[in-house]
């Protein structure tokens, strides 16, 4: 069985868990960015040289002073707001961009000389330049703001650092950061600043491309099908064909993409540098502004259609919980940020449009939190633990010295609450009480910030618990497959479990080409597998030396697409595989899936033992009751009285190697009651094989005989008679019978027999029992279809003993594989002649069995015993 | 492609990795550009110039001079070396100048496309003059360099020297967007605008140009030029001394002092000042300019006796001077200086012959050339009439001899307020004529411009009660303290 949603055959997403992981890039990455934002930081809040000038940054031909910060510099010179500074420190400047270099070559406590046009006069002012720290309250909240990001992606990143997506995500949170703590500040006129400006420009750069870019892949790539048509439809154009398939993933797309907005940086600064206009805001040139708006604006329209066209009713409320957050987050920034500065040349509101960018990161955070996005909600499910049960205890501690202070202090001066001995028997207490209120925290988190994981959870046991207790191997299968597939959100997952005729894995398709080809048990990938004991990715396959079903397996795998193949095996037996498909969210099976798909088989092979086991059992109890039935059957055949025949006494014994045997003895009165002279027939017969076949042909073969025998009690007519009509029912299996007409009145014993042993006789008066004389034909019924069985008659005399066996007796063997023997029988049968018969019997039998010494009977065992009175 | 796997994340790796390599590429180019200015195979060679070059901008001859003379020991093939040493010695070497630039000539191969067009530029201003040829090839320049602001300085001379003097203005701010730290750039607008009577603007850019080159004479010797021309001589005479003290010997300043001097009324004080600066001047031309203006300084402080030896002085050098064109022309200016000198004291006898001698160099020369020469000897035979007593005579040379504004180009620098007291000799002539409204339209303009220029507030006292008087309208004089 196989569970396929309709999106499964689409060519397309050949997500995998494969392949190896960039992370010591990403980690490289991680640590470079980290390391300029702290530095930009630390340059932000370490004290500098400053002018105390707060610049118009559109200003051309000097430097027009907006504002003067109190108590600066160039207040004290007398500077005011609207004054244009033309030249710091003996050099010209023409915009504010140039004025940090300039800065950066004095220090605070250094008199610099200024060149200032008021009106119409220009004049010189000395500034002594203050230190100064240019990191303000809105710098901090930026520098936050960039560090919530940061944390958000290295948190995600930690988490599943194999996920393409994730690793954007990762790299846009990055790209955020710097663009907050290196591009959203001033300059500092240090040598940090080169390359904190540098970092934040190519922020600025790549920022919106990968914000872009992580909207069309997240939640889950974007599809475009604004070209398809139904058929009957007419065609659309070559152009709306070739569009669709440029926006569905060509690479052209992402590269330029990523190239526009430095190319656009590039050709405006050219411009400017050839005399063009060109207007600056915060350091970049306008048209980035506006460029990074409408990528931005652009990856909500494509984060507005996946939550438009999800199906999932599921997966669409944290999609539309991201939009509302990111719109939230972003509108501001676009209008406030990008807008004003372009169009008004008003950049004062910056700040109104950064501070709501704080929205995205918690969104984010909630959204990971909530609805287990990226699945990283382990790490934060703990933190959480952990800083609730930190906050629980500190503020018990403090409840406990205030409460305390306040409780002793009414009745004495005494501080012990404050004392350092409250705080460690306190402490002590803390770390007795932790585990317990760890855990206890825990559920309590669990249910009211992870209801969904606790759910998930909670359907992760009880499944296990089902396919553990489940013995019917359709419904197991419908578990390991459908349920498991429902539950982590698989396109696809199969089980395959070994074939009836030959053991190879299949996934018992029944249709020709729908499923996956059948694996042999002797392939190289079951063994592997089993080897691995783990997950075994497809991919990892590539360059293995597999033998041509295993390839033809893994190719067929591929196409279907199946990702991950797992091992149900328990005690070293391989008794399935699980081919895992991809999630339908296209993200690849992350570690945590994979050990929940592992957990899933290990269970699964455990419920395949015991659900084998099961059958088997069942199977047993069901022949034993069949056994049982024909036992009664059998018993029942068996003659229930023994004959009456005056002066003759018989006893008969019959022991099964099984339950139901093959031996069968019995008693005829062919023509008329024995008691009035009539014969007695005596049968004692021996099927091949045992259990139900043997019983079956020996009741066949008694009602054969005794069919014939009534017709006609000549013991040669019976046997050929029987013969042939036994040899038509099984060819391969034969009986042994012996048939002894017993006349009373003439003590006469007419018989026939094949392939039996000749019973014994012990006259009257001598200690040595002898064979009767035997037929010379003595084949087997059934053996051949025509055989002339002739007839032999001898003779009794009073005080004869005889014993009428078949081989189980004579063929008993010992534990050592030592056959009991016809001596051992005859001594046996002489030593107790002179007990009664069913003393003798029992006599006979317990011989056999000292020999035998407890092993295993494995032929019946059955005798007549007959003595002439 | 699928979009969900690694690959995109590659694009992303590629594109940063493009940026940085793009930007690591800008910084190469421009650091091989910054290096490749100057041919040169010695380091000390390029130190010297570079040196010499800095000095050269400040305008401290000397040291430019003896810079790339010293760069050229270096080096001697170092072009631009020669090419920059060739233009400082062509006043007063020129066959040494000459040379200098055929032995650039010679490395034509061996040198930068810059420097190349540079001697291609040298040898066209030296030799055929060809105009449009020369309009061309800084066209070319400035096209292939455009942020060389040399090339700006010399395409903005070039159409100065064409009377193309909105276009040579324009030329300049356009340099100042290329690079507003070009100091000299600001020197020149500073001028240009005094000259076309923008004072405030003037004073604008040359305290710029101040600002930009505080340890340099030659700023705050523009700066006191500036104040002495509108008649704030005692701001003139403290930047024009604090250019002597950051270099004692630029004799410009000196210059400028005696200006300052002489419109202040002390012609005694101003005598000393032009001999100091006659004594410290560089080429033969300069010191025979500063000794003249000694000498009718002196000639109006009435020492006639110390006038005329300075006078003889100067003549006694056009004895010493060797054949040749430029020799002749420094002759011819001896000739009209003596005239000159006549003509203050009155004298007509023989004025006629050396007006004559000095005009003759300039007949076959341009319009524009002989023009200038006409309006001197105009002024000289205008000043003789006036202190002869014919003063109808005298107000109809002079006025003849005053340049229109219009015609003042970039303006240029100038130590004896020549025509300021051409415009002073006509009230004066006016007023003896009895024509005191002409008089004082005469002087209207001048005062305006300096209300303190004491020849003329002289005069205008003399022209009677109910006029205007001079020192109130000198409070609406632009740029007064």
């Amino acid at each position: 069985m196989s569970v396929l949603t309709p999106d499964s055959s689409s060519p397309e997403g050949a997500v995998g868990v494969s392949g190896r992981s960039p992370r010591r890039l990403l980690v490289f990455i991680g640590v470079l960015a980290g390391l300029l934002a702290v530095l930009s930081v630390v340059d932000m809040f370490m004290p500098k040289a400053y002018d105390g000038v707060v610049p118009d940054p559109y200003s051309m031909g000097g430097i027009v002073v907006r504002d003067l910060v109190s108590g600066g510099a160039a207040e004290k010179a007398g500077l005011r707001a609207g004054d244009t500074v033309l030249g710091i420190g003996h050099h010209m400047l023409n915009k504010a961009a140039e004025a940090p270099p300039e800065l950066r070559r004095h220090r605070a406590g250094e008199a610099v000389d200024y060149l200032v046009r008021r009106g119409g006069e220009v004049f010189e002012a000395k500034l002594v330049l203050t230190p100064f720290r240019l990191g303000s309250a809105t710098y901090f909240y930026f520098a936050f703001l960039g560090l919530l990001f940061f944390v958000l992606g290295a948190f995600v990143v930690s988490r599943r650092a194999d996920d393409p997506a994730v690793q954007v995500f990762y790299v846009l949170c990055i790209l955020f950061m710097l663009f907050f703590i290196c591009r959203l500040r001033p300059s500092s006129y240090y040598w940090i600043d080169y390359f904190v400006q540098v970092a934040g420009t190519l922020a600025l750069f790549l920022l919106p491309a990968v914000f872009l870019h992580f909207f069309l892949l997240f939640p889950a790539k974007k599809t475009f099908r604004f070209a398809e048509r139904a058929a009957g439809e007419a065609p659309v154009a070559p152009g709306l064909l070739a569009l669709q398939r440029f926006l569905n993933g060509s690479p052209l797309l992402f590269t330029l993409l990523y190239t526009l907005p430095p190319v656009l940086y590039v050709l405006q600064m050219a411009g400017a540098v050839r005399g063009g206009p060109r207007r600056l805001i915060y350091g970049a040139p306008t048209l980035n502004w506006i460029l990074l708006a409408d990528y931005l604006i652009l990856g909500l329209l494509a984060l507005a259609h996946t939550w438009w066209t999800s199906e999932d009713r599921a997966a669409r409320r944290p999609i539309l919980v991201l939009l509302l957050g990111t719109v939230a987050g972003i509108v501001p920034f676009v209008v406030f940020a990008v807008f004003f500065p372009s169009l008004f040349r008003e950049d004062r509101y910056l700040a109104w449009g950064v501070v709501p960018m704080a929205i995205i990161p918690l969104t984010f955070a909630y959204t990971i939190v909530r609805f287990r996005l990226f699945d990283v909600e382990v790490i934060v499910r703990k933190s959480l633990v952990y800083a609730i049960l930190t906050a629980v205890v500190t503020g018990l501690y403090a409840l406990c010295v205030v409460a305390g202070n306040a409780l002793v202090s009414t009745v004495s001066s005494s501080t012990l609450f404050s004392s350092p001995s409250f705080a460690f028997g306190f402490g002590l207490v803390v770390v007795l009480l932790f585990d317990p209120l760890r855990r206890r925290m825990q559920s309590v988190v669990d249910r009211v910030f992870f209801r969904d994981r606790a759910d998930f959870q909670r359907a992760l046991l009880e499944m296990s618990r089902s396919v553990v207790s489940q013995l019917e191997r359709p419904k197991l299968r419908t578990l390991l497959t459908s349920r498991t597939a429902e539950l982590l959100r698989l396109e696809s997952l199969d089980l395959l479990l070994p074939r009836g005729e030959d053991g190879a894995f299949t996934d018992g398709t029944t249709v020709a080409g729908a499923g996956l080809p059948a694996l042999p048990m002797g392939a190289v990938l079951p063994r592997l597998v089993l080897e691995r004991g783990a997950p075994v990715r497809l991919a990892e396959l590539e360059g293995w030396m597999l033998d041509v079903d295993s390839r033809a397996f893994v190719a067929a795998a591929k196409r279907r697409p199946v990702t991950v193949l797992l091992p149900l095996a328990t005690h070293g037996k391989l008794l399935g595989l699980l081919a895992v498909g991809r999630k339908r969210s296209e993200e690849e099976l992350s570690r945590e899936d994979l050990d929940h798909l592992l957990t899933i088989a290990n269970q699964g092979a455990l419920g395949l033992e015991a659900a084998g086991l099961h059958e088997e059992l069942t199977r047993r109890a069901e022949m034993e009751r069949d056994l049982d039935i024909a036992r009664e059957i059998q018993t029942s055949l068996f003659p229930r009285e023994l004959p009456r025949v005056p002066g003759v006494s018989f006893f008969g014994v019959s022991r099964p190697a099984r339950v139901v045997g093959g031996d069968f003895y019995d008693f005829l009165e062919v023509d008329g009651d024995v008691r009035e002279g009539g014969r007695l027939g005596l049968v004692v017969g021996d099927v091949s094989g045992k259990s139900i076949p043997a019983s079956l042909l020996m009741v066949a073969a008694k009602e054969i005989v005794y069919a014939r025998a009534m017709a006609d009690p000549d013991p040669g007519v019976v046997f050929r008679e029987s013969n042939r009509r036994l040899y038509d029912i099984k060819r391969r299996m034969f009986v042994s019978l012996a048939y002894f007409l017993l006349d009373p009145k003439t003590l006469s014993l007419n018989y026939a027999f094949g392939g039996q042993p000749t019973p014994l006789l012990l006259r009257a008066g001598t200690s040595a029992a002898v064979e009767i004389p035997a037929p010379v034909n003595r084949l087997p019924l059934g053996a051949l279809r025509d055989v002339p069985y002739d007839t032999v008659t001898f003779y009794l005399s009073p005080g004869d003993l005889l014993l009428f066996y078949t081989d189980g007796l004579n063929e008993a063997m010992s534990a050592e594989m030592a056959p009991y023997g016809d001596e051992r029988l005859k001594a046996s049968f002489v030593r107790h002649a002179r007990r009664p018969l069913p003393e003798l019997a029992d006599e006979l039998l317990e011989d056999i069995r000292q020999f035998t010494q407890g092993a295993e009977q494995y032929d019946d065992q059955t005798f007549v015993l007959m003595r002439i009175a | 492609m699928v979009l969900t796997s690694r690959r995109s994340l590659r694009l992303l790796v590629v594109a940063l990795a493009v940026t940085g390599l793009a930007a690591a590429g800008t910084a190469v180019a421009f650091f091989l550009r910054s290096r490749r200015d100057v041919t040169t195979s010695s380091e000390q060679a390029l130190k010297a110039y570079n040196e010499a070059r800095e000095n050269d901008l400040k305008m401290y001859e000397r040291e430019a001079i003896s810079g790339y003379a010293a760069a050229l020991q270096y080096d001697p093939h170092f072009v631009m070396a020669t090419l920059r040493l060739a233009g400082k010695l062509r006043g007063r070497d020129p066959e040494r100048a000459k040379s200098l630039l055929a032995s650039a000539a010679r490395s034509r191969d061996e040198i930068t496309p810059r420097e190349q067009l540079m001697l291609r530029i040298y040898e066209e201003r030296w030799g055929r003059r060809d105009t449009a040829a020369l309009g061309a090839l800084y066209d070319e320049y400035l096209r292939r360099f455009p942020d060389d602001p040399e090339g700006y300085l010399m395409r903005c001379d070039f159409l100065a020297s064409q009377k193309r003097t909105a276009e040579a203005l324009a030329e300049y701010e356009r340099l100042l967007t290329v690079n507003p730290n070009y100091a000299i750039a600001y020197n020149v607008l500073g001028y240009a605008s005094a000259a076309r009577g923008d004072f405030a603007k003037a004073e604008d850019y040359l305290k710029r140009y101040r600002y930009l080159a505080p340890d340099q004479a030659n700023p705050l010797d523009s700066l006191g030029e500036l104040y002495a021309l509108i008649g704030r001589y005692d701001e003139a005479e403290d930047v024009l001394k604090k250019a002597l003290a950051i270099k004692g010997d630029f004799f410009p300043a000196y210059g400028h002092l005696g200006t300052v001097e002489i419109g202040r009324g002390n012609p005694a004080k101003a005598a000393e000042y032009y001999l100091k600066a006659s004594d410290e001047a560089t080429q033969p031309l300069q010191r025979l300019d500063f000794r003249f203006y000694a000498s009718i300084a002196l000639l109006n402080a009435g020492d006639e006796a110390a006038a005329r030896k300075e006078r003889d002085l100067f003549v006694a050098e056009a004895a010493g001077l060797p054949p040749g064109s430029e020799a002749e022309r420094l002759r011819a200016k001896i000739s009209f200086y003596q005239a000159a000198f006549l003509a203050i004291k009155g004298e007509t006898t023989g004025l006629d012959a050396l007006l004559a001698f000095a005009a003759a160099p300039y007949e076959k020369e341009p319009d524009a050339e002989r023009k200038g020469v006409e309006q001197g000897v105009a002024l000289v035979r205008g000043v003789a009439a006036a202190r002869s007593g014919r003063c109808e005579e005298a107000v109809a040379l002079l006025r003849g001899s005053q340049q229109p504004e219009s015609e003042f180009g970039l303006g240029g620098t100038q130590y004896y307020p020549a025509n300021d007291f051409g415009r002073v000799l006509v009230a004066g002539c006016l007023h003896d004529l009895g024509r005191n409204e002409e008089a004082e339209k005469e002087l209207e303009s001048l005062l305006k411009r300096n209300p303190r220029f004491a020849p003329a507030v002289a005069v205008a006292a003399r022209l009677g009660p109910g006029r205007p008087a001079a020192e109130a309208r000198a409070a609406r004089a632009p740029g007064a303290p």
